[in-house]
C-alpha cells in the first residue's frame, strides 16, 4: 500500500472526497490536540489533566481537521505505511463530510473561530486574571453537554459581566459546531474504514500482508468504526455500491442504525437472542439519538427562576455529581434553580438559592 | 510552505496549568498529606469537583469500545464508556511537590538574635588581598607596603609603584565557626504505639528535610528515650524500635550533657521533643525543672505531644504557659502534624496551639 496511489484508487473506486493534504506535525501538537478534543482551542487546566489521562494510555498519532481541503495531521515520525493507512482512512472522512446532508459547508473556517476565541480567552485572562476566568470556564464546563443551557444562562443569567456573557455563548458555540458530527460518528467512521478496506484491497505491494494484519485486527476490535464499516459493506453486498452512497449522504447515526443494523449483526455484536432484536435495536438507536446524555428540558419562569425538569426514562442521575453540577449552574445563572428528576425511586425538586441547596422536596 | 509547528505546541501549557490547578489542591489538602506520607499512599485524587457533569448512574451496556484515542475528529463519548461510569482523575503527588509547599512555611526561631555572631550563615566578605584584579578593587595601602617591602629587599630597584606591587581586594567565603545544634529527641517507649511512632518519625523526617533546605549547616542530634536515654544516629533513630516506661528527666539530662559538649556559648540551640507524655507521676517536678534547665540554654524548645486523650498532660499544660523559648503542640490525629510543625517552626510561634 502505499500513498500515492492511495488517491487514484479510491476515485476510481468512487469516493468523492474533497482533497486531503497531509502535513508531518511533532506528536506533541496532536497529544495537544487530542486532549482539546477541538484543534487550536483556548487554554485550560482541564485539558491538562486529560493530556495526563491520554499519556497513560495512548497518545493520537492523527488528527484530522475538517475543512476544504480535508487535513490529516500526521505524527512525523509514522513510517510510510503508517501514512498510507490513514490516509486511506482520511479519504473516507473526506468523502463523508462533502457528502453527508448534516455537515456544515458554509466554510467558515471553524479553526479561525477557535483561534479567535482562545484569543478573546487569553486576553480576558491578561485582564481579569487567569484564576477567575479558569474558574468561570470551570463552573460551565460542567454543563458542556447541554449547550442550550449555557445560552440560556447567558441570556437570562442575571448580573453577568459581559465577558462571562460572551465567554459561555463561546463555549456554547464551539460545542455546537461539534454538534453534527457528534451525531454522525458511526456512519463517519464506519464509512471511512469501509474506505480504507475497499482501497486497501485494491493495491496491495509489497506490503500486503501487514496490511492484511491490520485489516483484520481493526475489523475485530469492537469500535464504532469497525461496526460502521461492517454495516457499510453489508449494504453495498446487497445493495450495491451507489445505494450505500446515498446513505452516507442521508444518515446521521439514530437513522442509519434504525435502518441498516442488521439482525445479524445484532447477534454477533450485541448478542442479541433471536426475538429480541427490535428491543435492543430501539435501545442502541436510542443511546446514538441521545448520545447517551439524560434528557433536559428547561424552562425560565417569569420571575427569572430556571426550572429544569429531567425527562426520566428509567434510569437514575448520579446523584454527587448532580449536585455538584448544579451547584455550578447555579453560580453561573445567579437566580434560583429548580431541578426535578428521580432519586432512589423518589421524585423529587431539588431547589438552589442564595449560592447553595436550600431545599428538596419529595413529591 | 512549510508550516512551523514549534509556534502550535500547547502540551506544555496545558500541563504547566494543570499542575498548578494540583498544587492548588494540595495547598487545600496539605494537612492531610503531610501526616500521611510514609510511602503507602503519596497519591492526591484531584476531588470530583474538577470533573462532573450530569450524567446516569449506570449504563447497561457499551456500544463500542472506544477508539477515537487514535486520532480522528474527537475523542469517543465516553458516556457508551463502562459500567462504572465515574472517572477518577488521580494525579501522583510525591514528596517533594509536598515538601516543596511545607518547607516554604516553615522557618526557625530567633535567628537574627541579639547575639550577632550565634547565626550559623556563610557570608561572602572582601577580607582577603591577592596580586591580581580589576583596578577599582585595589587594595592601596597593600600596594603601597609591598613596594616599600621590595625596596627594602633591593634598594637598588626603582622607587616608583611597579606592576608587581598591586594589590587587590578578594572577595572570600566567610565561615564562621559559630554553629547552631538541634537535639531531637524521641519518645520510644512502650506506650508509644506503632502509630505514635510513625507520626513521630514524620515529624522528625519534615523537621530534618526542612533542616537541610535551609539550614544545611544546622548539627543534629538524636537521642531516644524510655526511662533512659541514649543518642543515637540517625537511620538508628527513625528504625529504632523500643520498650518500658517514660521518665521525661532522663532524656532532659542526655539534653544537658549534650549541649554541654557540642555547644559553645555562641552555639544556636534548639530541641524538639516528640513524646505521648505519658511520664512517670514521681518524675513530675523532675522533669520540670530538667526542662527548665534546658530551656535555659536553648533559643527554641519545641515539645509536642500525640495522645488519643483530649486532656493534656501536666508536662503540656505547664509548657504551654511557660512562654518563650518553649513551644508546646498537641497532636491527636496524622492532620494535626501540619499545624503543629507550623507552630514550632515559625518565627513567633504561631497564636494558640496547634493541633485539636
Amino acid at each position: 500500500m502505499n500513498a500515492d496511489r492511495l488517491w487514484d484508487a479510491a476515485i476510481t473506486l468512487g469516493f468523492h472526497p474533497y482533497p486531503v493534504s497531509v502535513e508531518r506535525v511533532p506528536g506533541r501538537v496532536l497529544w495537544a490536540m487530542g486532549a482539546e478534543q477541538l484543534p487550536f482551542r483556548f487554554a485550560h487546566w482541564i485539558f491538562g489533566r486529560d493530556q495526563a489521562q491520554m499519556d497513560r494510555d495512548e497518545r493520537p498519532r492523527f488528527f484530522v481537521l475538517y475543512h476544504d481541503p480535508v487535513r490529516l495531521l500526521l505524527d512525523q515520525d509514522a513510517t510510510p505505511l503508517e501514512e498510507a493507512w490513514w490516509l486511506a482512512r482520511t479519504i473516507g472522512h473526506s468523502d463523508f463530510f462533502r457528502s453527508n446532508r448534516l455537515m456544515d459547508h458554509s466554510f467558515v473556517d471553524p479553526l479561525r473561530i477557535r483561534r479567535a476565541h482562545a484569543a478573546q480567552i487569553r486576553e480576558w485572562e491578561t485582564e481579569l486574571g487567569q484564576e477567575r476566568v479558569s474558574t468561570w470556564i470551570r463552573h460551565a464546563w460542567s454543563i458542556r453537554d447541554y449547550p442550550e443551557l449555557l445560552e440560556i444562562i447567558a441570556r437570562a443569567g442575571a448580573q453577568l459581566d459581559n465577558w462571562e456573557r460572551s465567554l459561555l455563548e463561546l463555549l456554547a458555540a464551539e460545542i455546537r459546531q461539534q454538534r453534527p458530527f457528534a451525531h454522525t460518528r458511526l456512519v463517519n467512521e464506519g464509512w471511512s474504514a469501509y474506505c480504507r478496506r475497499i482501497v486497501s484491497r485494491e493495491i496491495s505491494g509489497s506490503n500486503g500482508l501487514e496490511v492484511a494484519r491490520r485489516e483484520a485486527l481493526a475489523a475485530a476490535r469492537r469500535t464504532a468504526s469497525s461496526l460502521g464499516a461492517h454495516m457499510f459493506s453489508e449494504i453495498h453486498r446487497k445493495q450495491g455500491f451507489e445505494h450505500a452512497r446515498k446513505v452516507l449522504a442521508v444518515s446521521d447515526d439514530p437513522a442509519f442504525a434504525q435502518q441498516h443494523l442488521s439482525d445479524d449483526l445484532l447477534h454477533t455484536w450485541y448478542s442479541a437472542k433471536a426475538g429480541t432484536e427490535q428491543a435492543a435495536r430501539a435501545h442502541i438507536v436510542h443511546q446514538l439519538a441521545t448520545l447517551g446524555l439524560p434528557r433536559l428540558e428547561t424552562e425560565v419562569e417569569k420571575n427569572g427562576e430556571l426550572a429544569i425538569v429531567h425527562l426520566v426514562e428509567d434510569r437514575e442521575l448520579e446523584p454527587a455529581e448532580l449536585k455538584m453540577t448544579l451547584t455550578s449552574l447555579h453560580t453561573l445563572y445567579r437566580r434560583p434553580i429548580r431541578f426535578t428528576t428521580v432519586i432512589d425511586g423518589q421524585r423529587v425538586t431539588l431547589r438552589f438559592e442564595g449560592g447553595r441547596l436550600v431545599q428538596t422536596r419529595y413529591h | 510552505m512549510k508550516k512551523d509547528w514549534s509556534l502550535y505546541l500547547k502540551d506544555t501549557a496545558n500541563t504547566l496549568r494543570y499542575h498548578a490547578a494540583i498544587r492548588q489542591y494540595i495547598a487545600s489538602d496539605l494537612a492531610r498529606l503531610v501526616g500521611r506520607l510514609d510511602g503507602e499512599d503519596d497519591r492526591v485524587v484531584i476531588p470530583p469537583e474538577a470533573d462532573y457533569r450530569i450524567r446516569y448512574k449506570t449504563i447497561p451496556i457499551r456500544l463500542f469500545d472506544d477508539e477515537g484515542k487514535s486520532g480522528s475528529s474527537f475523542r469517543p463519548m465516553d458516556d457508551i464508556g463502562d459500567g462504572d461510569n465515574r472517572l477518577t482523575y488521580g494525579e501522583s503527588v510525591g514528596v517533594e511537590d509536598i515538601a516543596d509547599l511545607l518547607l516554604r512555611q516553615l522557618e526557625l526561631p530567633e535567628l537574627h538574635h541579639r547575639r550577632a555572631a550565634a547565626v550559623p550563615m556563610r557570608d561572602m566578605a572582601f577580607s582577603a588581598v591577592r596580586p591580581a584584579g580589576i583596578l577599582p578593587l585595589l587594595d592601596k595601602r597593600q600596594t603601597l607596603l609591598a613596594a616599600i617591602r621590595r625596596r627594602a629587599q633591593s634598594p637598588q630597584s626603582s622607587p616608583h609603584i611597579r606592576k608587581e606591587d598591586l594589590r587587590f581586594h578578594a572577595l572570600t567565603e566567610d565561615t564562621s565557626n559559630t554553629h547552631a545544634l538541634l537535639v531531637a529527641v524521641m519518645d520510644v517507649s512502650a506506650s508509644m504505639q506503632a502509630f505514635e511512632r510513625r507520626i513521630a518519625r514524620i515529624f522528625f523526617y519534615w523537621t530534618r528535610r526542612f533542616l537541610n533546605l535551609k539550614y544545611p549547616d544546622v548539627e543534629i542530634h538524636y537521642v531516644v528515650h524510655h526511662t533512659q536515654a541514649f543518642e543515637v544516629n540517625e537511620p538508628e533513630f527513625f528504625t529504632v524500635e523500643d520498650d518500658g516506661g517514660t521518665v521525661l528527666s532522663q532524656a532532659y539530662r542526655k539534653v544537658q550533657d549534650i549541649l554541654a559538649h557540642f555547644g559553645g556559648a555562641d552555639t544556636n540551640v534548639y530541641v524538639l521533643h516528640f513524646t505521648d507524655g505519658d511520664n512517670r507521676p514521681t518524675d513530675r517536678e523532675g522533669a520540670k525543672s530538667a526542662a527548665w534547665e534546658v530551656g535555659a540554654r536553648a533559643h527554641l524548645f519545641g515539645y509536642v505531644e500525640i495522645g488519643q486523650n483530649p486532656e493534656p498532660s501536666p508536662m503540656l499544660e505547664w509548657l504551654g504557659k511557660a512562654g518563650p523559648p518553649f513551644r508546646a503542640a498537641a497532636v491527636h490525629a496524622a492532620t494535626d502534624l501540619y499545624p503543629a510543625l507550623r507552630h514550632v517552626f515559625s518565627r513567633r510561634g504561631r497564636a494558640a496551639k496547634a493541633g485539636s
